[in-house]
């Protein structure tokens, strides 16, 4: 799966918590949760989609550090390869 | 804080506290710190918010302190639970759209707030433990009670200051008898109680202590 493809799964559940927001205009290095306004349930939610998109584990000590966009793919990336 | 029990014990006592709408100057009782985050938060319903809750935690605490709001100093754990300075009174603060509330204590205190969930919830419900999924699985109103389980487990893991960055199956949120009873074994070796309250905005707002059968206040005003 290449980079576009896991940007695309990312988007698409942030797009699922945050259905009116402009998603695909959200800048790579804002923080996600503060920008769209969303709360833990909401970021949990988004995490526990793509766990299952993409069959990865992402642990919870692991959330803090992903809270951009950026430091999502990447991670991902790493995850999935 | 304690309160006179039956058996003469006195038994830890914590406030909760709603905050009133944003007043007249909050942003003045912030701290450099505070603004600077404030400026960072781009969203303006966001920022708001925070400036909001920031200054109405200061207020509190100074009422229940006797300091002056705009001096107290805060510390902050690995994963940003607030703390005084200089130690003392416990506190969490929760807020959920405008609405905001403070608990405070002598015992450690976590607070969370949330109105009755619409959102699918399935797969973070997979995530509960499977006594959890039963209970809510089987209840009257499986909205309602996932939502009271969900403001109990962030209020014990805010209390515990770990925040989401543990696994939710570590805070165990069970219906005995009707009353809601906690096992945070996994992670924490404290007895915590949870109190639930609904308030007239809908909100279910969970408050977890330190403490077993502590009493709790609900005040709508900061504590003198």
């Amino acid at each position: 799966m290449d980079t576009m493809q896991i940007r695309k799964v990312v988007i698409e559940a942030i797009a699922d918590v945050a259905p009116e927001a402009d998603v695909d205009g959200l800048d790579s290095d804002v923080d996600i949760a503060e920008e769209l306004d969303l709360d833990s349930m909401d970021s949990l939610n988004v995490f526990a989609t793509i766990s299952e998109e993409l069959d990865v584990d992402i642990p919870e000590r692991e959330y803090g550090q992903l809270r951009t966009l950026d430091q999502l793919v990447s991670y991902l990336e790493q995850k999935v390869a | 804080m304690t309160g006179a029990t039956s058996t003469g014990i006195k038994a830890p006592t914590v406030d909760v506290v709603l905050l009133p709408p944003r007043g007249q100057g909050d942003w003045e009782l912030l701290s450099e710190d505070e603004r600077s985050r404030a400026g960072t938060l781009g969203n303006v319903d966001v920022r708001e918010r925070y400036v909001h809750a920031r200054a109405g935690l200061r207020r509190v605490l100074a009422a229940a302190t006797g300091r002056p709001a705009e001096n107290l100093e805060f510390t902050y754990g690995p994963h940003g639970k607030p703390a005084l300075a200089d130690g003392g009174l416990r506190f969490s603060v929760a807020h959920d759209g405008p609405m905001a509330v403070v608990v405070l204590g002598d015992v450690e205190v976590g607070v969370d707030a949330q109105r009755r969930v619409t959102r699918d919830v399935s797969r973070i419900v997979r995530r509960f433990s499977p006594a959890e999924q039963a209970q809510i699985e089987d209840s009257a109103d499986p909205a309602e009670e996932f939502t009271i389980r969900w403001v109990c487990k962030e209020a014990v893991l805010k209390a515990i200051g770990s925040g989401l960055s543990v696994p939710l199956s570590n805070v165990e949120v069970t219906r005995q008898n009707g009353r809601l009873v906690v096992d945070a074994s996994a992670i924490d070796d404290r007895p915590w109680s949870v109190v639930v309250g609904r308030l007239a905005s809908g909100h279910y707002v969970g408050v977890a202590i330190a403490a077993d059968r502590p009493v709790v206040r609900w005040r709508s005003r900061p504590a003198a």
